[in-house]
């Protein structure tokens, strides 16, 4: 354990749909936020001889959650979401995949038509449905539900300066409620206020997209 | 309910339009029936006739028309 490292996330692409996986390392140990694509993945985590210890989970749709399965079969960790998360990855509606190929489709302005295998996840190992502190070596996570992208949205903040939004704060992007899981009211009533609370300053590593700083503007930008 | 009328009302609820609305509609003829809610009508078409559409069909699903010929398609009767 090196407890003076500096945090500094690797950000791995999956190209099929742009999505984010983080992985954080402390001496050989890992940890995998939103995996995305397992070759990817184990390429790094093979080339850095790391072993993956935790996977932690910003939601429930299939472009944070498409390597967990193959993960799995080759690593022994535990995966950490939300209660409502860990219920939608078990299902092919909730975890997007029932639409994916036609939601690419669009995504691609009908340009390209892509194989996307529906596919479920088993649960988490470890689930929270409040707030939930826990750490890990010396960071400190704290888990904040935040639904209404999907009822297992959550922010994960760490050590109270770095934020892992997951599809929230996507650069260039309004905040989506209609996609499976959504919920325009409650993210009105809930999802928002948990966004609206978050401090300035934080570095922000969204679910697609680059890092930036949340800043009074950026918040202003999404109604907060 | 028949299937007709439970196709209809799929219509009528996901765009919020009635009855003698649905003659010619069109994919994106309306603010609500855009990507996001064609999916959600997909879907709930699947659930409610018990089909699983290809994702080709989805694509083609451009009309209130087109939806009923590819229904048929799938075998239900309407």
């Amino acid at each position: 354990m090196n407890t003076n490292m500096a945090f500094k996330p690797i950000r791995i692409i999956d190209p099929t749909t742009n999505s984010n996986c983080y992985i954080i390392e402390d001496g050989i140990h890992a940890l995998i936020i939103d995996p995305n694509n397992f070759s990817l993945i184990n390429a790094y985590i093979k080339a850095r001889r790391l072993s993956p210890e935790w996977v932690l989970l910003t939601h429930e749709h299939c472009d944070h959650i498409s390597g967990l399965n193959e993960l799995r079969q080759h690593y022994s960790f535990k995966v950490i979401a939300q209660a409502a998360c860990s219920l939608g990855i078990q299902d092919k509606t909730l975890n997007m995949t029932r639409i994916m190929e036609t939601y690419l489709y669009f995504k691609s302005n009908g340009t390209v038509l892509t194989s996307y295998p529906k596919f479920t996840c088993k649960p988490a190992e470890l689930t929270f449905d409040k707030t939930y502190h826990w750490h890990w070596f010396t960071h400190q996570f704290t888990f904040l539900p935040a639904p209404g992208h999907t009822p297992g949205s959550t922010c994960i903040l760490v050590n109270n300066t770095v934020l892992f939004s997951g599809d929230y704060f996507i650069p260039g992007e309004d905040v989506i409620t209609r996609l499976p899981g959504g919920d325009a009211v409650i993210y009105e009533k809930i999802g928002k206020n948990i966004l609206r609370a978050l401090p300035e300053n934080l570095l922000v590593y969204p679910g697609h997209g680059d890092t930036f700083l949340l800043t009074k503007e950026v918040k202003q930008n999404y109604g907060l | 309910m028949t299937n007709l009328e439970k196709y209809n009302k799929l219509f009528m609820d996901n765009f919020k339009l009635t009855k003698e609305q649905l003659p010619g509609l069109k994919y994106r003829s309306i603010k609500l029936w855009d990507s996001m809610g064609h999916m959600q009508l997909m879907e709930e078409m699947e659930d409610n006739f018990d089909i699983s559409l290809d994702t080709p069909d989805v694509l083609s699903f451009s009309s209130y028309e087109k939806g009923l010929d590819i229904l048929r398609n799938y075998g239900v009767d309407i």
